[in-house]
């Protein structure tokens, strides 16, 4: 192992590995344990996996961490069959009742055919529908045996009134779950994309009819997601996501312009900047110099900025799994109470913190 | 070195520092806790263990932390921590070590996808493996541990470890978990095992653990071919009773209880085919373990090739 490599930290040598797979040649075997042990931690062991097989360098890799880096793949490979099964289903059942749908996310990579598609872990699978259709789309999907999760009436109120998605639906005996959209954001929050446009733009697929967001719209929706509706607590992975459809998307003709156009369209040009310059910090992401000179039109207030892209960076950067407890809490809180504010007005956001924080929340048991 | 071979302080310390690396075959395991009491366990019931130096890679890295939060002030928890997230609700600070080995299997059950592993007790004899596939309940945990104390080589009491391209049988021999009843029936049976302190009120009753005997521990870096597939169905006070499984159901059996046929798919299906064409397969109904035991001997040596 070089020198560079034994003082640099896991968080670091996983970026590096994952750009360049070569450098996992040089690792020594305390440097794979802890390099391992941080890949699962941010949910991209399957990912490094992938990298390692498509640079070719998993076959000299020494023995024991070439297993965990296949079993992996394992893994997370048939969680993307098990999502390619669960799109089919539902599909099947949407297609009968005339009800479009667009399969948003992990599904879509999966149906896009995105190498990485199959090196994520999966726990649901979604889709949109129109807006009009999502209670047809619900009814049908329950006559068809597909359960509602139990929630209390608060949580289904939550769901119904404040939210992009009905309650998660589950198919009894199977892994995945559904998760019905009728658009890519809260419609409570501060951004209002037009979800007309999103259809007008998709593209439609072999799969049952089943239809994808455009590759800009793809983008634009991943980088919402991540920035505007997610904790941002150990969310490398929605990074990777972002990193691999800039390198898949970036090479077609017009690409780079209709991303940066379509975000102003749809006022999604925010998120477009978070990710542009999250993306260039942290993961070096090929992007034009022009698309990141047109991007700083979305950038927030200068103080704002200042705070937020070193904090995005940070948060955004792969979590070490050693220091306990873990690091950033306090800005992964504020990102937190953030995520919150952006989703909901402060007339309904108070009342709904409040109930949360009075609430337990219960996690697996060990000898369940 | 074993880790018996260590000083209690010694086990103490390594804790509490850079971990002890636990060569559990075919996997190591790194315990770090600054627990006193859970590391003389643990040094009792891996007496016989192999430890790699501190530098040497571990496939699984696991914590047993001291609870956080309010609730540390009102009762004292433990955390199991693996690459630094707590899959589980903590546990009370006392159960530590059922918490370890039940936390160790979850994260042996999600990983090990380079073989199948199957929802089963393993033993061999003259080096054939007998299955003992069952769910929680219907005793193989009891009967994994008599047929250890009867000169058998205990593999495993909870994961049939099949090996891909082979369909041998991998051991992975740990501390037995014995549940309620079976505690005082092994004390019984094998009054000179060694068995390691009671754990009452668990979510499974009270728990103690088994530990396996020094010549199986010696001997867990070496497969056996399987030589037949039995399932245990303890049922009190009944009559022994063997019954011939033929192959088919036997096939879907051992594949339904799997804990990662799934997953592993094709190569799985081959495994498992391989092994029901290999071994004949049984239901073995009991009521005591002297005449389970006896019915396991007759049927190794009719299936004996």
């Amino acid at each position: 192992m070089s020198a560079a490599h034994r003082s640099a930290t896991a968080p670091s040598v996983l970026i590096e590995s994952v750009l360049d797979p070569h450098i996992l040649r040089s690792l020594d075997l305390p440097a794979w344990e802890r390099l391992l042990s941080c890949a699962r931690r941010n949910a991209v062991l399957a990912y490094l996996a992938y990298r390692a097989e498509a640079t070719g360098v998993l076959d000299e890799l020494p023995p024991a961490p070439r297993t965990a880096l296949r079993a992996a793949r394992t893994a997370a490979a048939r969680l993307a069959q098990l999502a390619m099964w669960e799109i089919d289903r539902v599909a099947r059942v949407l297609l009968r009742a005339d009800i479009a749908s667009i399969a948003l996310k992990g599904a879509a990579y999966v149906l896009r055919g995105m190498p990485h598609a199959a090196t994520r872990l999966l726990s649901d699978v979604d889709v949109m529908v129109p807006r009009p259709r999502i209670d047809d789309a619900e009814r049908e999907l329950l006559a068809a045996g597909w359960q509602g999760t139990k929630l209390d009436p608060y949580d289904q109120q939550y769901y119904r009134r404040w939210s992009h998605e009905i309650p998660p639906l589950q198919y009894p005996g199977r892994v995945l779950g559904v998760d019905v959209h009728h658009t890519i954001c809260p419609p409570v929050s501060r951004l209002r994309p037009d979800p007309a446009a999103f259809w007008a733009a998709a593209e439609t697929t072999t799969h049952r009819q089943v239809r994808l967001l455009s590759p800009a719209d793809s983008v634009l929706h991943a980088a919402t997601h991540l920035f505007f509706d997610s904790d941002l607590d150990g969310r490398f992975r929605d990074l990777i996501d972002l990193h691999e459809m800039l390198l898949a998307f970036g090479s077609r003709e017009g690409f780079w312009q209709r991303l940066v156009e379509r975000a102003r369209q749809q006022h999604l040009g925010r998120p477009l900047y978070y990710a542009v310059v999250t993306l260039a910090d942290v993961l070096k992401t090929p992007i034009p110099k022009e698309t990141r000179v047109s991007v700083e039109e979305f950038a927030p207030a200068a103080p704002v900025r200042a705070w937020m892209r070193p904090t995005l960076s940070r948060l955004l950067t792969p979590v070490d799994p050693e220091p306990w407890p873990p690091r950033n809490r306090a800005r992964v809180w504020l990102m937190f109470v953030r995520s919150h504010w952006l989703r909901m007005p402060p007339h309904l956001l108070l009342p709904h913190l409040a109930r949360k924080s009075l609430r337990r929340v219960h996690g697996e048991r060990a000898d369940a | 070195m074993t880790v018996g071979e260590l000083s209690s302080e010694s086990v103490r310390t390594r804790l509490a520092r850079e971990g002890l690396a636990l060569r559990i075959p075919p996997i190591t395991v790194r315990l770090r806790s600054p627990l006193g009491f859970l590391a003389d366990q643990v040094r009792t019931l891996y007496h016989d263990y192999e430890f790699a130096d501190s530098a040497a890679y571990a496939d699984i890295d696991i914590r047993m932390l001291a609870g956080a939060g309010a609730r540390r002030w009102t009762r004292r928890q433990v955390q199991f921590v693996v690459d630094g997230v707590t899959p589980f609700e903590p546990f009370p600070v006392e159960h530590a070590l059922p918490m370890f080995e039940w936390g160790l299997n979850w994260v042996v059950s999600h990983r090990l996808h380079g073989h199948l592993l199957l929802h089963c007790a393993v033993a061999a004899r003259n080096g054939r493996a007998l299955l003992l596939p069952a769910w929680p309940g219907s005793g193989k945990s009891t009967l994994s541990a008599a047929l250890a104390c009867s000169g058998w080589r205990l593999l495993s009491d909870e994961y049939g470890v099949v090996a891909l391209d082979d369909a041998r049988l991998l051991p992975f021999v740990r501390p037995v978990a014995l549940k309620n009843e079976s505690i005082e029936v092994m004390r019984a049976f094998a009054p000179d095992a060694f068995i390691g302190p009671l754990f009452p009120k668990t979510r499974k009753g009270t728990v103690a653990h088994l530990r396996p005997p020094q010549d199986s521990v010696r001997r867990a870096g070496e497969a056996a071919v399987a030589g037949a597939i039995v399932f245990p169905d303890f049922q009190h006070g009944e009559p022994t009773s063997v019954k011939r499984v033929p192959a088919s159901p036997a096939f879907l059996k051992l594949a339904g209880n799997a804990f990662n046929y799934e997953v592993v798919g094709e190569p799985a299906f081959r495994a498992v085919a391989a092994l029901v064409r290999n071994c004949g397969a049984w239901v073995l109904r009991y009521g005591d373990l002297a005449s389970a035991r006896a019915a396991l001997d007759d049927i190794m040596h009719q299936s004996s090739p």
